[in-house]
């Protein structure tokens, strides 16, 4: 199919293949730079006949507009096409006789017949085709004849040409989305890991409240630091669990009973609390003025040391 | 309804141990230490100590339990790990002139309680090995098991305070000057210190996160 291309006033007549099996529409750079085409570049990679992907290449995405060579100028189609260097190796001439098929009498081609071999300039693909085609057709009586496509720029024609070639050019061209650039960004990040600088992480709404909480309630004595516990703002009242903690704490009393040395490792470890001052003995429960919980505790044993070492586990988020 | 539902865990302080594990590769003179419980030197505030009662007898079973409060910092609570990170951290910018590199390897190379670190030379880590523990004396924190695969370095350090399993090896044979940062990490002393278990045939290190009772597995 023949086309006029316009561009800022310019036009040129470019060789048009429609190609349904093509995802995009390319373009001849030599076509778009020689009429001053621009775009934006894009990183693709082009599979072709036979499942082979190219390399990632740099594609121009240009926009220009097609207008039929005969016929209403009104049917001119505005499409963006991808630039490429070559768009295939040039097409078979073709040696065509409207007289031999009557079925193509009387209509207006999109191209002159015969013709020699000539140069793909654009190529429509899938994205764009049916701009271009009505979806009309015409077949002629024998199964192996022309069919007459009909498209806004004239009537197409497709089909086997018999012995006129000795082969005839196959083409599919697919494009996929690059994902390249991403994922060895990806690659870069982990092998940077611990030496680009690190970047504060941003904190949710709620971590932020809980920093901002620990910053007004820090206090210094001169020997340690006192701090608060980040509370939920709308949290339910803890009701107080004591008779829960009796009855745990009978049952560590009854595993601690049947294991003499376990038993003075535990007595040991959990005075070593109050004995350090880290915990004292409570005889008035409202000192703080919040409300009153119990920790329950356990011990994990070292056996692996020489000394049989014992470490107390307070825990609060077992369910009672 | 518990304890842990009610408060806020806070933000994650801690640098990604990944990139801690990265950069300690670095050093010529690995260091490494340990706080030693870190949450008890941290106070509760005393509205919190309501919240922290625990019940003992010294297993007098006929007599009724006595109360207890406990006053510190505890692994009960899930806004511990954060509370203690941020109160280690909170004097870091007061100290960041005198100490400037111990507080940067505080802020930078301390996966909560241990911290890996290091120098280029023996002199220059003795000298991080005394101004973080300064750093640390000063808000009641106390860093121990010192471990490192210099020999000079370990015999610096207060045997009170070294890793104990790491002076077996150093007593009994001197680093090789080619040993590289990567022996250190498969020393048995290092699994000690850090619980890391080394698959040399899968080439991974896998370590215990204590917190969460999860293996993590570095490739």
């Amino acid at each position: 199919m023949l086309a006029k291309l316009l561009m800022n006033g310019e036009e040129v007549t470019v060789r048009v293949l429609l190609d349904s099996g093509s995802q995009r529409s390319y373009i001849r750079k030599n076509i778009a730079e020689s009429i001053g085409l621009q775009g934006q570049s894009k990183l693709l990679s082009v599979a072709t006949l036979g499942g082979e992907t190219s390399e990632s290449k740099r594609f121009q995405r240009v926009r220009f507009t097609l207008s039929p060579i005969q016929g209403d100028p009104t049917e001119a189609v505005e499409m963006e096409a991808l630039t490429l260097p070559k768009i295939c190796n040039p097409l078979e001439p073709v040696k065509l006789n409207h007289m031999d098929n009557p079925h193509l009498q009387g209509l207006t081609l999109a191209g002159f017949y015969p013709r020699n071999s000539v140069q793909v300039d654009v190529l429509i693909g899938a994205d764009n085709y049916y701009l271009f085609v009505t979806g009309i057709s015409k077949r002629g009586e024998s199964p192996g004849s022309l069919v007459a496509v009909e498209s806004h720029f004239g009537w197409i024609l497709t089909g086997p040409l018999d012995s006129y070639s000795k082969h005839t050019s196959a083409m599919l061209t697919m494009v996929e989305n690059n994902e390249v650039t991403a994922s060895r960004r990806r690659f870069w990040e982990l092998e940077s890991t611990g030496i680009t600088a690190a970047v504060n992480p941003v904190m949710s709404q709620e971590e932020e409240l809980a920093y901002n909480d620990f910053n007004d309630g820090l206090n210094f004595d001169g020997k340690n630091y006192e701090v608060r516990l980040p509370w939920k703002s709308d949290h339910p009242k803890l009701e107080n669990n004591y008779a829960q903690a009796v009855k745990r704490l009978e049952s560590i009393e009854r595993k601690l009973k049947r294991d003499p040395e376990k038993a003075e490792a535990y007595t040991t470890a959990i005075n070593q609390y109050v004995e350090k001052g880290f915990a004292e003995e409570a005889l008035d429960l409202t000192s703080g003025g919040g409300s009153i919980r119990y920790l329950r505790h356990h011990a994990v044993f070292r056996a692996d040391r020489q000394t049989a070492k014992c470490r107390i586990v307070f825990d609060a988020s077992a369910r009672e | 309804m518990f304890l842990s539902m009610t408060v806020l865990p806070g933000p994650a302080l801690q640098p990604k141990l990944a990139s801690v594990l990265n950069r300690f590769r670095t050093h010529k003179v690995g260091l490494i230490a340990d706080v030693e419980k870190i949450y008890l030197p941290i106070k509760l505030a005393p509205k919190d100590q309501d919240v922290h009662h625990y019940l003992w007898r010294d297993l007098k079973t006929e007599e009724a339990p006595k109360l207890y409060r406990m006053q510190r910092l505890t692994f009960a609570v899930s806004s511990s790990p954060f509370l203690a990170i941020a109160t280690v951290t909170s004097d870091i910018s007061k100290y960041a002139e005198t100490f400037p590199d111990a507080t940067r390897e505080i802020l930078h190379n301390m996966y909560v309680d241990d911290c890996l670190t290091g120098a280029d030379t023996d002199n220059s880590a003795l000298k991080l090995q005394q101004e973080m523990s300064e750093f640390m004396m000063a808000a009641a924190f106390n860093l121990t098991k010192w471990a490192s695969n210099s020999k000079l370095v370990m015999d610096g350090i207060d045997p009170d305070k070294r890793a104990t399993s790491l002076l077996v090896e150093c007593d009994s044979c001197e680093p090789r000057q080619d040993k590289t940062r990567q022996d250190l990490f498969y020393s048995a002393q290092f699994y000690r210190t850090f619980r890391l278990k080394l698959h040399r045939q899968l080439n991974t290190v896998q370590l215990r996160n204590k917190r969460e009772k999860k293996n993590v597995t570095i490739n």
